[in-house]
């Protein structure tokens, strides 16, 4: 949205934790929660070491799926048995789109951006998104590029300055 | 390592790797010594090396080393701890209450026990208000649409809550 000074990049959720990752003019922010108490840090693009996309199987989204499928196939068994074959019909639906998403959790798995710098990491996930995915790591390679890039212009700019006698002679 | 593809050494997978050499800042500390007789004020706590500035606080001489520059103001390391500490230095600040979390939690308990939902319901929205102000007032970009959501489920718990009460008490 025009006008936020903290864009929100992704997240990576567990069963405890959740991890929220904002881009800021001149640094990473990670927003990790715990419970109600939410802790702030910063990644600044002139000190990010390493940016790399890696793919990984998420297991949460594997067991979520799994556990929903086998919950709904033994609703669905137990419907069959007793005849109902509007509602084994509808759980048999459920239980096929549970099994189809963990399936496609397992064959596409989680597109994983990580950030590296000298005191923290940022990382952000995305479940089958991965042109978006790609969008971001190319994005932070980018900020990073270009910040350290400034700095050193600025820093030999500083040395030039300091070389010159201030007498100018 | 270069940047580039890569494959892991531990699971064997390919992966995509970019990477930064950041540039070094080095401080360079003029002393008082090479400044001249009278050619700067000594550092209030590094005798030796030469100010660079006064504290905006509190007028302390500051060499670069001790030199702090937050949300606007130049300070000295005292100064700076003294109102980060007191929660003047906006940026400063790492540890915050997640009222969205709070409200959306406070929500969904009043949705499964009614009987609470007149305490419950103010509360939730109380939060959800927290929530929306402080995402607000940092400019963030996502999580607005959930907060006002949690916002009117808790006002609908207070209602709903206050008119099951109103009905149980009239019959």
């Amino acid at each position: 949205m025009a006008g936020d000074r903290r864009v929100f990049v992704g997240k990576v959720t567990s069963l405890t934790r959740r991890i929220r990752v904002y881009e800021t003019p001149d640094s990473l922010e990670i927003d990790d929660s715990e419970g109600s108490q939410l802790r702030r840090s910063r990644l600044f693009y002139d000190e990010i070491e390493l940016v790399t996309h890696h793919r990984r199987i998420g297991p949460i989204y594997v067991i979520t799926g799994a556990v929903f499928a086998a919950l709904l196939g033994f609703v669905t068994l137990i419907t069959a048995t007793s005849r109902a074959w509007g509602a084994t019909a509808a759980f048999a639906l459920g239980t096929l789109a549970a099994a189809a998403f963990t399936i496609a959790a397992i064959v596409s798995p989680l597109d994983v951006v990580t950030a590296f710098g000298k005191r923290t990491h940022a990382q952000v996930e995305f479940l089958f998104r991965r042109r978006r995915a790609r969008e971001i790591y190319d994005r932070m390679c980018r900020l990073a590029r270009e910040r350290q890039e400034a700095l050193a212009r600025e820093l030999a700019a500083e040395d030039r300055a300091r070389a010159v006698p201030s007498d100018g002679s | 390592m270069v940047s580039g593809g890569q494959t892991c050494a531990r699971c064997d997978t390919r992966f995509e790797a970019t990477i930064f050499v950041p540039p070094v800042r080095h401080s360079r500390v003029r002393q008082v010594a090479e400044a001249g007789p009278g050619g700067a004020s000594p550092c209030a706590v590094h005798p030796a090396n030469a100010s660079v500035g006064a504290c905006g606080r509190c007028g302390l001489f500051m060499c670069s080393l001790c030199r702090i520059e937050s949300d606007g103001h130049v300070l000295c390391p005292a100064c700076f701890e003294r109102l980060s500490a007191d929660g003047t230095l906006a940026s400063t600040r790492v540890s915050f209450r997640d009222y969205g979390w709070i409200g959306s939690v406070l929500v969904a308990l009043g949705l499964f026990m009614w009987i609470f939902a007149p305490v419950i319901g103010p509360c939730a929205a109380g939060a959800a208000v927290a929530g929306l102000r402080q995402k607000y007032r940092a400019r963030e970009s996502d999580g607005r649409v959930r907060l006002w959501v949690v916002l009117v489920l808790a006002v609908i718990e207070t209602v709903g809550g206050i008119a099951l009460f109103a009905a149980i008490f009239s019959s």
